[in-house]
């Protein structure tokens, strides 16, 4: 008998503009991962002029260059009202880079235009007129969400975040940039929702993520506070995620 | 003709290159360069004027050594004198390396010397240095999306080219690849000549479920559709609103068939029609064939001698290059980029699901290969899930390779990230007269060919 009877719907975002970072790859961490835990999942690809579905459990949105932001943020404001509404009833979130920008309340771009936010996130970004800052590099931070630990990934943006008072951020920079290269702070989250820089992509090898985020995922589905139980990650999982730390730590030192 | 300041920077590049043949030292053309270049910047416009029958620029993602490959023999064949930079040595240090063979130990001119400069560019590098190259010919391959830590994103790159050829009436010819909307903008650049190739062959399709794109919308912010796709974003493409489309390729591509280890197709120029077959197999040897032909066409060769040289070529440095050692083939399969690699996939999969597949894939994440390995992610690796596959993983990021194709359905029977050990690890199993394909990212496809070079010695010597 399978545990879960009802399938996880998946939303994901603008998957055809935003995917510059290899945002595939999550998708393929979350359907790899509900495979082997017997959870069902229904997919649903929402881009421009689409309209959002009445339901979501998880959602994903990926990273973009400027031009696509900005071909986006019309769109994306039409749908604002409801992606506020799913951040407050807990629905399960991942807003990658650019798209992690876009759930900030603006972002100016390198030719001082401004994009407005989703304003999920308490959160603004900034990217200098000149490009003289640019962090690019493999990075790696300790969650300040219980149960999800250390995370590792590649970070590339020109775009500097500053979080608001009511802001919370995502993680603690242990080696690399974040989001300003100041505050030591990564990314945001706000309720069930994680906004962050890293791609890697990140979720295939930072399995206590995937599975946090899976479990909120079947905790709105079932309106319930579910504690599911998750089989540990497979080796491979394991030996991605810790050589990555490895490397990140390495090529730190020798900066 | 040149200063004083040139002729010492040329005479410390020729003396390093001089050692570097000595030491025997593959893959390291770019150190003469390297140093002559810290000395002297305004060299290379110096060295682009003393060519008489002027430059031919190669610049793209994907396929850039390959072309310069497929001209290099092309133009032996038409007796052209020319210097190039054929090992793939592309960055502006990797030019003044090419030059430098051109010159005495005293900085002065060969008599005799090659009056044309072949040379592949590196996409990012071409910007800087168009109007010091001048070149009489400039040839666009394709962008994609590929390492972009260091070049950036693919739109800021197409940017910079239209901004370097602001200037329309100033340069040459260019030969561009219209089956890629990037690529096909080019030609609003420029007052001179155009050449066109693509491939026009309806029956192609792309067989991959998942592929990422990279130019997909009109200035005006519509959708491109496409009647053909044949690789990523490159394909028959129209545009509903505005009156720019692709047009028809004066040089083009019909009736391809491919198989593991060929191609074939019937090259067609202004109307004239050639049958080539080429012993390399996968689409992007077609595009890098009919780029070569294009740029060939550009310079006034005759189409009967282009088709014939053609039909001649064999594969470039680390490109599909094919080792033996104990009656085993090793084929070296570079690959940089998802759209790469997805057409390498689509090399190495077997004609039917009970051929056995020897694979080890090598992923580097050297500043030369893209420090950030996210790319494999935008690969439809999928395609190969139904075979049977005895994989190897190697390199500095081999766990995150392995993890990649675990994904995929595909476990590796080793991991390891030392490439020798890896190599023997994946020989073990390859049956007598069989084949490894090596899938290896730059600095991987040098490291494994220098491994592999080093055995070939070996065994010459045993046999001996």
């Amino acid at each position: 008998m399978k545990p879960y009877d009802l399938p996880i719907r998946v939303v994901s975002m603008y998957p055809d503009i935003m995917n510059t970072y290899s945002d595939r790859g999550n998708l393929l961490a979350i359907q790899y991962r509900a495979l082997q835990q017997n959870i069902e999942i229904t997919l649903e690809e929402v881009s421009m002029d689409d309209i959002l579905p009445q339901e979501c459990d998880l959602l994903l949105i990926g990273g973009g260059q400027d031009q696509e932001q900005k071909r986006i943020s019309d769109d994306l404001i039409a749908k604002t009202d409801q992606l506020q509404v799913w951040a407050e009833e807990d629905v399960s979130i991942l807003a990658v880079c650019g798209g992690f920008q876009l759930f900030g309340k603006w972002y100016r771009d390198n030719s001082g235009n401004y994009l407005s936010g989703v304003e999920i996130f308490d959160m603004t970004t900034i990217a200098p007129r000149i490009e003289n800052f640019r962090a690019v590099g493999d990075i790696w931070v300790t969650s300040n969400i219980e149960g999800v630990g250390d995370v590792v990934g590649f970070e590339n943006h020109a775009g500097q975040s500053y979080l608001g008072v009511r802001g919370n951020s995502f993680a603690t920079v242990k080696y690399g940039n974040g989001n300003n290269g100041l505050d030591k702070t990564e990314g945001a989250f706000y309720r069930n929702a994680i906004g962050t820089y890293l791609h890697g992509s990140v979720l295939p090898k930072n399995p206590m993520l995937l599975d946090y985020l899976l479990a909120n995922a079947l905790s709105h589905r079932y309106n319930e506070d579910l504690k599911p139980y998750f089989s540990p990650p497979s080796l491979f999982v394991l030996q991605a995620q810790n050589t990555a730390m490895e490397i990140t730590r390495k090529k730190s030192e020798k900066r | 003709m040149n200063s004083f300041q040139d002729r010492i920077a040329l005479i410390f590049g020729k003396l390093a290159g001089q050692m570097l043949r000595l030491r025997r030292k593959e893959g390291a053309t770019a150190f003469p360069g390297l140093l002559s270049g810290v000395i002297s910047k305004k060299l290379l416009r110096s060295l682009s004027q003393n060519m008489s029958d002027g430059v031919v620029t190669i610049s793209g993602t994907n396929g850039k050594t390959t072309t310069t490959n497929f001209l290099n023999l092309i133009l032996n064949n038409a007796g052209f004198n020319f210097v190039t930079n054929s090992s793939g040595s592309n960055l502006e240090r990797g030019l003044v390396s090419a030059y430098a063979e051109t010159v005495n130990f005293f900085g002065g001119y060969i008599k005799n010397q090659r009056r044309l400069g072949l040379f592949e560019v590196d996409e990012a590098e071409l910007a800087r240095i168009f109007t010091q190259l001048n070149p009489k010919i400039s040839t666009f391959l394709n962008l994609f999306r590929d390492q972009l830590d260091r070049y950036g994103e693919v739109d800021s790159l197409a940017l910079r080219w239209q901004v370097m050829m602001k200037d329309k009436s100033k340069h040459g010819c260019i030969v561009l690849n219209v089956d890629d909307p990037n690529i096909c903008k080019l030609k609003e650049y420029t007052s001179g000549d155009v050449v066109t190739f693509g491939i026009e062959d309806d029956n192609l399709k792309i067989t991959e479920l998942y592929s990422v794109k990279d130019a997909r919308f009109c200035e005006r912010g519509n959708r491109l559709k496409y009647d053909t796709t044949y690789m990523s974003h490159l394909g028959k493409w129209r545009c509903d609103c505005c009156p720019t489309s692709r047009p028809y390729p004066i040089v083009n591509a019909q009736n391809i068939f491919l198989t593991n280890t060929n191609s074939s197709f019937d090259l067609v120029i202004e109307g004239m029609r050639y049958h080539i077959s080429i012993k390399m197999p996968g689409l992007y040897v077609v595009y890098d064939a009919i780029a070569a032909a294009a740029t060939a066409y550009a310079l006034g060769i005759d189409p009967d001698l282009i088709a014939n040289s053609l039909n001649k070529v064999t594969a470039p440095y680390g490109r599909q290059e094919i080792f033996s050692l104990h009656q085993k083939e090793i084929r070296i399969l570079l690959t940089k980029n998802p759209t790469g690699f997805n057409e390498t996939i689509k090399i190495v999969m077997p004609d039917s699901e009970s051929v056995k597949v020897n694979l080890l894939a090598i992923l580097n994440d050297g500043i030369q290969d893209g420090e950030d390995v996210s790319w494999i992610y935008d690969a439809d690796i999928e395609m190969l899930r139904k075979y049977s596959i005895d994989l190897t993983c190697s390199g500095t990021r081999a766990s995150d390779f392995a993890l990649r194709w675990h994904l995929a359905g595909m476990n590796p029977r080793v991991v390891c990230s030392d490439i020798e050990v890896a190599l023997d690890e994946a020989l073990d199993n390859v049956s007598l007269g069989g084949r490894l394909d090596v899938i290896a990212t730059y600095t991987a496809m040098l490291q494994i060919r220098s491994i592999l070079l080093n055995r070939l010695r070996k065994a010459e010597h045993e046999t001996v």
